[in-house]
C-alpha cells in the first residue's frame, strides 16, 4: 500500500483549470519529482497535498487516511519553499526549533521565564535544543545557529530552511523548487546534498522542480506534468529513454531531442527525410510519423551507406564532446547531433558532412504526439513463443 | 577636486535660501514661545522685538505653571491616552490587516473598500452622534470616552495591509506548515516583521491624539482628565486676563514630550514618511 496517494486531484481558480485529474501513488521512502513547465499546476499538487490549498475534487490520502479535511499542520509534512521562508526576526537556531516548540510546548510553556514556573518546561527545552543542534551538526550549521537569516548567504539559508523540516521527521517532505534560488554552481552542489539527505534519512520526498537535471538526477521516479495533468510517471530512465508522450520527449533532455517529420511505408518502416528506419511501427502505411531522435543517437555515417547530408551551421564544443547544428535539406530547425571530441575535431562551420540515427534508440509518435509501439518486439515474441 | 567638493551653485544657494525661510515660518512662533516663557508679563508687549529678556522670568514662570495648573495630571492624562489609543489600535488593525492581505475570503475587496471609504469620514462630521451616544452609555467625562472613538484606525488598517502584502505569501505558509495558528501569526511572525511600519504608524496615531484639543474638548468637563492641550487653555483667563508667561511655560512643558520622542526617533519618523510616501 503507498504511503501517500493523490488520486482524481482537481483544482480550479474561478474558471481557470490548473489540475485535470492527477492520480499519484508514493511508495515509504521514494524520491519523486513533479517536473515540467511553469504553469503546469506542479506547485499547486504540491500545495495541495501539504493542506495550504484544498483540492476542487479528488482525494489525499496518506498511510489509508483521507487528509483532506486535516489541516496543514496536522497532516506531519513538512515543505521547504522556494523563498526558503525563514522568520526574519529569528535566529537559525529558533528559525529550526519553530516547529519543535509549537508541538511539545503548550501556549503558556512558550511564554519567556516558563522554564522557571511551569514544571517539566525545562526538560523539554533542553530535548529541543538537543535535536536543533544534531540536526544543525548534520547540515553543517553549528558555527552559525546564532546568526539571524538575513546574515546568512543563499546556501546557508537554504539549509536552514532544510533543518527545520527535518526537525521534526515527519512522513515526507514536500520540497518546492528549492534550488531555484541559487547560482548554478550551488545547484548543482546542493543536488547531491539533497540525495545524500534523502539517502540517510530514508524518508519520502516530493520534489518539485521545472528543471529537467534536477528531476534526473536526484530521483527514484520522476512524474512529468503538463497542462494540468501528468502526462507520464516513471524511473529517470524510462522517462528519458520510453517517453510515452513528444511532449515528455521535448521537455526532457539537454539539448532538445530532434524532432523529424516521417511517413510509414508498406512494412511499417518509417520514412525520414530520403532515409528509412529498419524499425516497423504499429501503424497503417503511408502515416504521418513524428520521429524522435536525441543528438547522442546520430552518428556520422561511415562510407556509402545511406545518410542525411547537411552544412554544418554552428559547433559548440563542451570539451568532452561537441554538438554540432546540421542544416538538412526538407525541415526547418537544424539536426542536433552529438559527437566525442576526437570524431569531431576536424569538423568546422560549413563543412558537409553525413548522419545516420542509431535505429535503436529511435521513438516514434503518431500525429497527436503519441508513443507509437515498434513491430520488432512483437516478432521476436512470436518467435520466441 | 571640484568634483568630490563642488562649489556652491546659485541654484544650491537659492534651494537653502527657500528652504530656510520656509523653516522660519513654522520654527519663529515656536522660538518666540520660548522666549516669552522666559519674560515677566511686564516684557511681554514691548514695542519692540527682544528675544532675550532684560529681567529672567524663568522659575517664576515655570513654577507659576506648574502652581497654577495640575500640569503633571495633564501630562500623565496625555500619556495613558495615547499609549491606551495606540495599543488598541495595533490590537485591531493587525488582525484586521492580515486578513485583508493574506485571507481569501468572500467579499474581501467589498471589504477593504469600505475601509478605504472610512478614510473618508471627517471625526467632526461624527462627532455630535457619538457624543450621544456616550451620553447613552453614560461614558462621557472618563478616560474610555478619550479613547474608544479612536481605536479602530482605518488608516492604520489600510497602511499594515499595504505593508502585509509586501511580507511573502511562502513565510505565511511555513508557519502553517510549522502548526502556527492564524491568530498566533498575525503576533508572532507578522508584528514582528512589521515593526517598521508599527512604528511609523505609531508616531502619526501618538502625534495626532496628543495634540487633538476637539474630541477631548467636547467630552471632558473635569480638569482632572484633560488632556495637554486642554490644560493649556485652562490658563487663558478672560476675567482676570492671561498670564502670557506662565501659559507659555505650561505650552512648551506639554510640547516638550513630543520634541525629545521625536529627536530621539527621528530616522524612524523620516523611514515611516518615506515608507508611506512609497506605498
Amino acid at each position: 500500500m503507498a504511503q501517500l496517494a493523490i488520486s482524481n486531484v482537481r483544482k480550479s481558480f474561478d474558471r481557470t483549470e490548473v489540475l485535470r485529474g492527477v492520480d499519484i501513488e508514493i511508495e515509504h521512502g521514494e524520491f519523486i519529482s513533479l517536473v515540467g513547465p511553469s504553469g503546469c499546476g506542479k506547485s499547486t499538487l504540491l500545495r495541495i497535498v501539504a493542506g495550504l490549498e484544498s483540492p476542487t475534487g479528488g482525494d489525499i490520502v496518506i498511510e489509508e487516511r483521507n487528509v483532506n479535511d486535516v489541516r496543514a499542520s496536522r497532516r506531519d509534512l513538512a515543505m521547504v519553499f522556494q523563498s526558503y521562508a525563514l522568520y526574519p526576526h529569528l535566529s537559525v537556531f529558533d528559525n529550526i526549533a519553530v516547529p519543535l516548540r509549537m508541538r511539545r510546548l503548550n501556549a503558556w510553556q512558550r511564554l519567556p521565564g516558563a522554564a522557571w514556573i511551569i514544571p517539566g518546561t525545562r526538560g523539554t527545552q533542553q530535548q529541543i535544543r538537543t535535536e536543533v543542534e544534531r540536526v544543525a551538526d548534520l547540515l553543517g550549521l553549528t558555527d552559525l545557529l546564532g546568526r539571524k537569516p538575513s546574515q546568512l548567504s543563499g546556501g546557508q539559508r537554504q539549509r536552514v530552511a532544510v533543518g527545520r523540516a527535518i526537525v521534526r521527521r515527519p512522513k515526507a517532505f514536500l520540497l518546492d523548487e528549492p534550488l531555484s534560488n541559487l547560482d548554478a554552481k550551488l545547484r548543482v552542489h546542493m543536488r547531491t546534498e539533497i540525495a545524500q539527505l534523502h539517502r540517510s534519512l530514508g524518508a519520502t520526498f516530493i520534489y518539485v522542480t521545472h528543471d529537467q537535471a534536477e528531476a534526473m538526477t536526484m530521483s527514484d521516479r520522476i512524474a512529468v506534468m503538463m497542462a494540468g495533468s501528468i502526462v507520464q510517471i516513471g524511473t529517470p530512465d524510462e522517462i528519458y529513454n520510453r517517453p510515452q508522450d513528444i511532449r515528455v520527449a521535448e521537455f526532457i533532455g539537454s539539448p532538445k531531442i530532434n524532432i523529424l517529420p516521417g511517413t510509414t511505408d508498406a512494412d511499417g518502416r518509417v520514412r525520414v527525410l530520403g532515409l528509412s528506419i529498419d524499425q516497423p511501427v504499429e501503424a497503417a502505411p503511408g502515416t504521418a510519423v513524428q520521429v524522435g531522435i536525441r543528438p547522442e543517437a546520430i552518428r556520422m555515417a561511415t562510407g556509402a551507406e545511406p545518410a542525411w547530408k547537411g552544412r554544418v551551421d554552428h559547433v559548440e564544443n563542451l570539451g568532452s564532446e561537441i554538438f554540432l547544428h546540421v542544416a538538412v535539406g526538407g525541415i526547418d530547425g537544424p539536426i542536433l547531433c552529438r559527437l566525442e571530441s576526437v570524431e569531431a575535431r576536424t569538423i568546422g562551420i560549413g563543412s558537409t558532412v553525413a548522419l545516420c540515427p542509431k535505429t535503436t534508440a529511435v521513438n516514434f509518435f503518431d500525429a497527436a504526439g503519441n508513443r507509437l509501439a515498434v513491430r520488432s518486439m512483437s516478432y521476436l515474441q512470436v518467435a520466441n513463443g | 577636486m571640484s568634483r568630490a567638493n563642488p562649489l556652491p551653485t546659485a541654484s544650491a544657494v537659492a534651494r537653502h535660501v527657500v528652504l530656510l525661510a520656509l523653516a522660519a515660518v513654522v520654527l519663529l512662533p515656536f522660538a518666540w514661545m520660548i522666549s516669552t516663557s522666559l519674560k515677566p508679563q511686564s516684557e511681554v508687549f514691548l514695542s519692540e522685538i527682544r528675544w532675550w529678556p532684560d529681567r529672567l522670568h524663568v522659575v517664576e514662570n515655570y513654577t507659576a505653571a506648574f502652581a497654577k495648573a495640575p500640569l503633571l495630571q495633564f501630562l500623565l492624562n496625555g500619556a495613558i491616552v495615547t499609549t491606551s489609543i495606540f495599543a488598541l489600535q495595533v490590537l485591531i488593525a493587525l488582525p484586521a490587516a492580515y486578513a485583508l492581505a493574506k485571507l481569501r475570503f468572500y467579499g474581501r475587496d467589498t471589504v477593504f473598500a469600505l475601509v478605504l471609504f472610512c478614510i473618508l469620514i471627517p471625526a467632526q462630521a461624527i462627532a455630535v452622534p457619538l457624543f450621544l451616544l456616550f451620553h447613552q452609555f453614560g461614558i462621557l467625562d472618563t478616560y474610555a470616552a478619550l479613547v474608544l472613538p479612536f481605536i479602530i484606525s482605518v488608516f492604520g488598517i489600510f497602511l499594515m495591509r499595504q505593508f502585509f502584502l509586501s511580507v511573502p505569501d511562502d513565510l505565511v505558509d511555513a508557519a502553517r506548515m510549522d502548526g502556527i495558528s492564524e491568530f498566533g501569526i498575525v503576533w508572532r511572525i507578522m508584528l514582528p516583521t512589521a515593526i517598521p511600519a508599527i512604528t511609523a504608524f505609531g508616531i502619526f496615531s501618538v502625534v495626532a491624539h496628543w495634540n487633538d484639543y476637539f474630541w477631548p474638548l467636547i467630552v471632558l468637563n473635569s480638569e482632572s482628565l484633560f488632556t495637554p492641550p486642554l490644560g493649556v487653555a485652562t490658563f487663558r483667563n478672560s476675567e482676570a486676563g492671561t498670564d502670557y508667561g506662565p501659559l507659555m511655560a505650561a505650552a512648551t512643558i506639554i510640547i516638550a514630550p513630543l520634541v525629545i520622542a521625536f529627536l530621539f526617533a527621528q530616522r524612524r519618523f523620516i523611514e515611516g514618511i518615506a515608507f508611506t510616501g512609497l506605498k
